[in-house]
């Protein structure tokens, strides 16, 4: 495709570079940005630069921060025995939009897919090892409910059940709002597995 | 475009934009198949938990001639090895032959047979209660016959002596046969393994799934077979070369 300015040419190139934008739709946001104001541009562009030069992972958690450790690391009011590990930071953020949970997170950065080759070593399962000391009571793990997360719960099970400290996973079962008869058989067995005392 | 329906088994799982997800699957009617569900990573999704690696499932899709993705309508659990899912040493198994037909098998080309071993390997190792490397070896034996590329581990290739388990012998990965210790002209790539391990290979290749248990075996006896077997397996099938759930397997019995 030609267009008449090279740099709307280079903005569509470097558009089209991110995940599940192609040349039509980065050619549809080039031509947006060129009708709204130049300082909402600039804004734009700040707050992407923003990005790379004050956010970073923190080296406690892996969450990413703008400071190092992170707000819920250097929390006192945070219950320091708990840590709950997740595959991904949007995991922090939906556990956070809860309000339920009051431990620390550690963040994998993904979960064991051996048809990736993404193996133990690609993910910060050691460091949640070495985070691991006397004032950490249980460890929750909340990878998502299919082969690769239980894979990770799995791994992570073996690892730290030797050091005498409880795990636990996250319930799975029915999503609220959904019709049991619509649910296959796994969904099922692993609500029956963990239901729960009224 | 039409609807079709398939008996497959779930291999592989991608992301898809924000809710889809993009499912391969080998299915007995159609050989390969690459799906889209989509809304699949909704918590409300139809799919739910049916789209999970090495669930065995039934769809309804819509089949497009000359594509290679087509779209996904339905699918329901056959069997979904739940005690599979529950042991890192049987899932580690049950990746690697995952990935090997994923990788061995190709779209409109079915392969009834295979997919038959596919399924009752699955079944097999959900029940097995340690012995894992039998049933596996099973399988991949089994596989490589219906690929066409058996070894022949039954007698020394020159010869035609029968092995004795003391005995050390030179597998040729190249010719698929062994040599004996008193035999030469065996030439390319060699494996060195002990009489004991071409024994034990032999007992798994005759054997039928449901006396797999009963065939003794060892630590060094795993080793050698799983040598003797990858070797042999990558030498002739060139698209098995750097399978990634190898190194998954390893890092599992490491730990």
């Amino acid at each position: 495709m030609h267009y008449f300015s090279a740099s709307i040419e280079r903005a569509v190139d470097e558009l089209s570079k991110l995940p599940g934008i192609g040349r039509k739709t980065a050619q549809r946001l080039v031509f947006y940005l060129m009708k709204i104001p130049r300082q909402d541009v600039e804004e734009l562009s700040r707050a992407l630069i923003d990005i790379k030069d004050k956010a970073t992972y923190c080296s406690v958690c892996f969450n990413i921060t703008e400071n190092d450790p992170c707000s819920v690391c250097t929390n006192n009011n945070r219950n320091r025995s708990l840590i709950c590990v997740v595959e991904e930071a949007n995991d922090v953020v939906a556990f956070e939009r809860t309000g339920e949970f009051k431990g620390l997170y550690h963040v994998l950065g993904g979960a064991l897919s051996p048809l990736d080759g993404i193996g133990p070593d690609s993910l910060k399962i050691c460091e949640l090892i070495q985070r691991i000391d006397d004032s950490v009571h249980e460890i929750i793990i909340a990878t998502n409910p299919n082969a690769e997360g239980e894979a990770t719960a799995l791994y992570i099970a073996k690892l730290v059940k030797p050091l005498g400290i409880k795990i636990s996973r996250i319930a799975r079962g029915i999503p609220v709002g959904t019709d049991i008869e619509y649910a296959d058989e796994m969904t099922l067995t692993r609500a029956i597995e963990g239901r729960s005392t009224l | 475009m039409s609807l079709q329906k398939a008996e497959a088994i779930v291999l592989k799982i991608q992301k898809l934009g924000e809710t889809s997800k993009i499912v391969i699957l080998f299915s007995k009617e159609f050989g390969l198949i690459k799906v889209v569900a989509k809304g699949a990573r909704g918590t409300k999704s139809k799919f739910l938990g049916s789209l999970d690696p090495i669930n065995h499932v039934g769809i309804v899709f819509y089949h497009k001639e000359q594509r290679d993705l087509h779209l996904l309508s339905q699918a329901d659990i056959i069997e979904s090895f739940k005690s599979i899912k529950q042991d890192l040493n049987k899932l580690a198994y049950s990746m690697m032959a995952a990935e090997m037909v994923m990788r061995s098998q190709m779209e409109r080309d079915p392969h009834a047979n295979l997919f038959h071993l596919f399924v009752a390997f699955l079944r097999k190792l959900n029940e097995s209660h340690n012995i894992n490397e039998n049933v596996f070896f099973w399988f991949q034996i089994r596989f490589l016959k219906w690929l066409g590329f058996k070894p022949n581990l039954k007698m020394c290739q020159k010869c035609r002596k029968y092995i004795i388990d003391d005995e050390r012998v030179r597998f040729s990965v190249e010719q698929g046969g062994w040599w004996c210790e008193h035999c030469s002209g065996v030439s390319g790539v060699t494996v060195v393994v002990s009489g004991k391990t071409i024994n034990y290979l032999n007992q798994i290749e005759d054997s039928s799934l449901e006396a797999i248990d009963q065939i003794s075996n060892g630590t060094e006896i795993y080793k050698e077979s799983s040598l003797l077997l990858n070797k042999f397996m990558v030498y002739h099938i060139e698209s098995l070369v750097h399978m990634k759930s190898v190194s998954f397997l390893e890092d599992v019995q490491r730990n």
